[in-house]
């Protein structure tokens, strides 16, 4: 699909990643869109950029909040060519922890927070796009970020987990939506340079996992992007999840 | 004319469903053939649209024309080919 003139919607889009994707899909003509929760970064967003970009605050996770928006967005602007589901959130922690109190399990709130950010959001943003799409006879993209997490992080169970779940969505709506004229695709970071990343993680941490990763370097969030609208661009790219990871394996 | 349209019409569901077309009659329905699913459904709406040039179906003709018979009803008043 050629990107110009093309409605992309970018969740989690006011920074990180996905602001990386709206900047590449602005500098091909494209009309970006983008939902995030924060309605500061989204200013920032706006202020930054020297093209066109609307701007909505969405809390991805509510399922509400995304069909009023969706609908809101579409009678400003017509129907979404293509949707990046980018929004999420880490949270690091083992499955059990020796702490103060002697034992402890993961918990139980963060693990609600972080499937439903990373994995849920996916459905409630798919489902009402696809329907839109469908509705109105538009051929269209669905690109979800998964991560090289989905292969299973020590650390991470519930990112890990939602990942994984966001990879058998791609490839279970690439069958469902492909005769429709809808494709659906996923990229696969391996860590990379974004503000929450380096915030997250200790320099220990982050000098070990360069070390461990071929390249010997994080990658950066244009080369993601990169990634991102090539997905968009290339039409035999289908139901498969790209990984774009410097060659490093967890 | 309205013969050329049974015959595309049945050409288009053998193929959509694979069923030979002498299979399929004016009672064919998404209750009597195990292959027209919803999913299949939608297809077969979008199929119409394409192959008889048509105006965008509407959410309730695409909920009526779940029987051979009824979608040649709709294609009758809504096809220019008639």
């Amino acid at each position: 699909m050629e990107l110009r003139d093309k409605l992309v919607l970018i969740t989690g889009g006011a920074r990180g990643i996905g602001r990386a994707v709206v900047e590449q899909c602005a500098a091909r003509g494209a009309r970006p869109a983008v939902f995030d929760i924060d309605a500061d970064a989204l200013a920032d967003l706006r202020k930054a950029l020297t093209t066109d970009v609307h701007t909505y605050t969405c809390d991805v996770a509510d399922p509400e909040q995304v069909a009023s928006q969706i609908e809101t967005l579409t009678q400003q602007l017509g129907p979404v060519h293509v949707l990046v589901n980018n929004a999420g959130l880490v949270h690091n922690q083992l499955l059990l922890n020796f702490g103060p109190t002697g034992l402890e399990s993961y918990d139980a709130t963060a693990w609600q927070r972080v499937i439903n950010t990373n994995l849920n959001a996916v459905f409630y943003m798919t489902a009402t796009t696809a329907r839109q799409m469908l509705a109105t006879r538009t051929r269209g993209v669905i690109v979800n970020i998964s991560s090289i997490c989905a292969a299973g992080n020590l650390g991470q169970c519930a990112y890990s987990a939602a990942k994984a779940g966001v990879d058998a969505l791609t490839v279970t709506w690439a069958k469902e939506l492909s005769r429709f004229g809808i494709r659906v695709v996923g990229v696969a970071p391996g860590f990379t340079e974004t503000d929450r990343a380096l915030s997250t993680m200790s320099a220990d941490v982050i000098a070990d996992w360069k070390t461990r990763t071929p390249l010997r370097r994080m990658a950066t969030p244009a080369e993601i992007a990169a990634a991102v609208t090539f997905t968009i661009e290339n039409d035999f790219f289908n139901g498969r999840v790209l990984p774009i990871d410097g060659g490093l394996r967890i | 004319m309205a013969e050329d349209l049974d015959t595309r019409l049945y050409e288009l569901l053998s193929n959509l469903l694979g069923l030979p077309a002498d299979e399929i009659t004016d009672e064919s329905s998404m209750k009597t053939v195990r292959a027209w699913d919803s999913l299949k459904h939608m297809e077969l709406i979008f199929a119409l649209e394409q192959t008889f040039d048509l105006p965008q179906l509407s959410t309730d003709e695409i909920v009526e024309m779940t029987s051979v018979e009824r979608i040649r009803t709709v294609l009758r008043e809504k096809c220019a080919c008639v």
